[in-house]
């Protein structure tokens, strides 16, 4: 009896070890393209200091984007699930790099205190890439109903150190900041190594306030 | 005798003959069945295409050009070379795309179409 019992802890525990990585694996969002090709779909997920998210989106035409978003306000203590449009504003492109400007927003609610409140965000995103370097920024105002708003900003840099080939493994070192003026730390900043190959993207860092990013892309 | 000898040898003759028919007829055959597939393999091959492409810098982000294209029916496979900024798209046999098209699958990625060559 004993031995059964201990059997089935172990198994209760397994499966929790599981079920927790799952759900760790998917509350992880990443921002790199989110408009895809009209028709195709892109998972992003994204995890550090401030929340852990999980974007899928569909791509209308080559310039607009609707998905759903489920954030956790690690700071807050809430979820956020919002509708989500994406619009591309300008593209650049030339003969060694390209750069993009986006539009994002989205609308839906929140779980506060075991209320439904109405809440949304809007801001803007742009890339600049060559195959050398990489810069980002992205800026977000989040507003929910009977909550205060605010503002979060992030910035990257980075470098390749090798020019990868469209079937390699391509590398990337990055240095994100992240400018959060609602919380005790309003700046932090994540050394980060982006990886990707095929249609698989992933980025792990350890930021200075020793919280762990990581984050997974992919489209389909 | 000499009849029995002449007969098996009129026969050996016969045979001959009818083998060297037979064996012309064969290569007749096999040169008309490889001119045949000579000419109906061109007729039919797979066509390749070459876009030269403006932005292509990203090999993640360019998987959207090869995800796209092979949407399309008449793509077989698509190769993206970021050296070269060249897109290859192999059609399958007898199979057209129009410029229109390439133009329009290329821009829906996010990309911009320099030239392409047939």
């Amino acid at each position: 009896m004993n031995n059964k019992n201990k059997n089935t802890s172990q198994k209760q525990k397994l499966f929790g070890k599981i079920l927790f990585f799952i759900l760790t694996i998917l509350s992880f969002e990443v921002s790199a393209r989110p408009v895809a090709y009209p028709g195709g779909y892109s998972l992003m997920q994204h995890n550090d200091y401030v929340s852990n998210n999980l974007h899928l989106n569909y791509t209308i035409t080559g310039k607009d984007t609707v998905g759903l978003m489920s954030e956790y306000e690690r700071n807050k203590k809430f979820w956020l699930n919002t509708v989500q449009y994406t619009r591309v504003l300008q593209r650049w492109n030339q003969d060694d790099s390209q750069g993009n400007l986006y539009f994002i927003g989205g609308a839906g609610g929140a779980e506060v205190k075991d209320n439904f409140k109405s809440g949304g965000f809007a801001g803007i995103e742009a890339d600049w890439e060559s195959r050398r370097y990489y810069l980002y920024y992205k800026n977000s105002l989040t507003k929910v109903d009977g909550q205060s708003t605010w503002f979060r900003q992030t910035a990257r840099v980075g470098v390749a150190p090798y020019i990868g080939g469209y079937n390699d493994l391509n590398t990337w070192f990055m240095l994100q900041l992240d400018h959060t003026p609602y919380m005790d730390k309003n700046f932090v900043a994540t050394p980060l190594i982006r990886v990707f190959k095929g249609e698989y993207l992933a980025e792990f860092g350890v930021s200075t306030n020793k919280t762990i990013l990581f984050n997974f892309m992919t489209f389909f | 005798m000499t009849n029995d000898a002449g007969a098996k040898r009129r026969v050996i003759c016969n045979s001959f003959n009818k083998k060297i028919k037979l064996m012309s007829s064969k290569k007749i055959s096999a040169i008309f069945l490889s001119l045949f597939l000579i000419f109906t393999s061109s007729a039919f091959a797979a066509t390749e295409v070459k876009v030269k492409v403006k932005g292509l810098v990203c090999a993640f982000c360019a998987r959207n050009i090869e995800k796209s294209f092979l949407k399309n029916p008449a793509v077989e496979k698509v190769k993206a070379d970021l050296d070269t900024k060249t897109v290859t798209i192999d059609l399958k046999e007898g199979q057209e795309i129009s410029d229109e098209t390439i133009k329009e699958t290329i821009t829906d990625a996010g990309y911009n179409t320099v030239k392409i060559e047939r």
